[in-house]
């Protein structure tokens, strides 16, 4: 069996969305820490969570230049 | 190909030409960026004209809750109120514009009026070269303004620390030594700035692409009821790519009015 550069191409592209594991082990790590620091102190919530969004949408980055990179190639 | 689907092709990473003005291309997403560009001014000025010391239309109390909640946000980064009054301006209205350009596809037809078979209208974000333009223009803006407050030499003296190797070695060997590695660090920040561009730029136009294309993929999945979850999941992640880039593009000002 031969493989085509059609087939190279779809191998490459899963391969580019496997970096999308580290985004979202770091995601859960990060709202798992905030719900914590929200459990212990619930007065700060109203603080702790657009933090927690910003810093979900910056874990999210790499996953989107996987994406992008999936989508371009 | 039953009628629960609707096939469209996945859509391409540059827009389409419209037509040109004097060899200069007019595309499909210029023409969105500028028709919302003018609605934000046209808005500007109507409401300027109807401002009133005691707020007593709608519109003025809707605009000054959202002002109040802008400086709000803003004073969590600078602790100064002064200061991200003086912020507001550039920030509020990118932020203001990249939520009226993330939002509008959400209204329906307004992405399927054709042009000679290309779509009249395409949303900005979608496309690389204008999220690409407005990092540019952020961290462009907070070089300048780093200039100014720490005058020009000093401001190139932070990323080429001749200076500070020369002061080091007149010190002792030990430190002349640590400047040097601060002084190839210098060059990893010019290279940080130019990291800082395309982080801000790719994030946005990724987010928004995507979910562009996700939607495509959907509707060729089922035509109804699936992609109402994609429209409002789109809706949270452009208001949240606005809020980043805005709050982020923030965070980079107040670094550059701290320095000194």
């Amino acid at each position: 069996m031969e493989l085509g550069p059609e087939a190279a191409k779809y191998i490459a592209k899963s391969i580019a969305t496997l970096s999308m594991l580290g985004s979202a082990l770091g995601e859960g790590y990060l709202i798992g820490k905030a719900l914590e620091a929200v459990g212990r102190n619930p007065e700060v919530s109203g603080r702790i969570f657009p933090m927690m969004i910003l810093g979900a949408a910056l874990a999210e980055t790499s996953a989107i230049y996987a994406l992008v990179i999936a989508l371009i190639i | 190909m039953s009628f629960l689907q609707i096939n469209q092709s996945i859509p391409d990473l540059k827009p389409d030409v419209l037509f040109n003005i004097g060899g200069f291309p007019v595309t499909n997403t210029m023409t969105l960026t500028w028709l919302i560009v003018g609605l934000i001014i046209v808005f500007g000025v109507v409401l300027r004209k109807s401002l009133q010391l005691e707020a007593k239309s709608k519109l003025q109390l809707m605009m000054e809750i959202a002002i109040e909640g802008m400086i709000g946000m803003l004073d969590q980064i600078t602790q100064n109120t002064a200061k991200s009054k003086k912020m507001l301006p550039i920030i509020g209205s990118v932020f203001l514009f990249f939520i009226l350009t993330n939002v509008i596809t959400l209204v329906p037809g307004f992405t399927s009026i054709m042009h000679e078979d290309a779509p009249l209208f395409r949303v900005p974000t979608t496309d690389l070269n204008m999220t690409l333009a407005l990092a540019v223009m952020m961290i462009g803006l907070t070089q300048i303004v780093s200039m100014k407050s720490n005058g020009v030499l000093k401001h190139i003296g932070e990323y080429i620390q001749i200076k500070k190797v020369y002061d080091g070695f007149k010190k002792s060997i030990g430190e002349g030594f640590i400047a040097i590695i601060n002084f190839a660090m210098g060059f990893l920040d010019i290279i940080g700035e130019f990291a800082k561009v395309i982080s801000l730029s790719l994030r946005l136009f990724g987010n928004m692409f995507a979910s562009e294309v996700l939607m495509v993929v959907m509707m060729s999945f089922s035509a109804f009821v699936a992609p109402s979850i994609l429209m409002a999941q789109t809706l949270l992640v452009g208001l949240l790519q606005a809020m980043v880039f805005s709050i982020l593009s923030a965070v980079y000002l107040n670094l550059a009015f701290d320095n000194n």
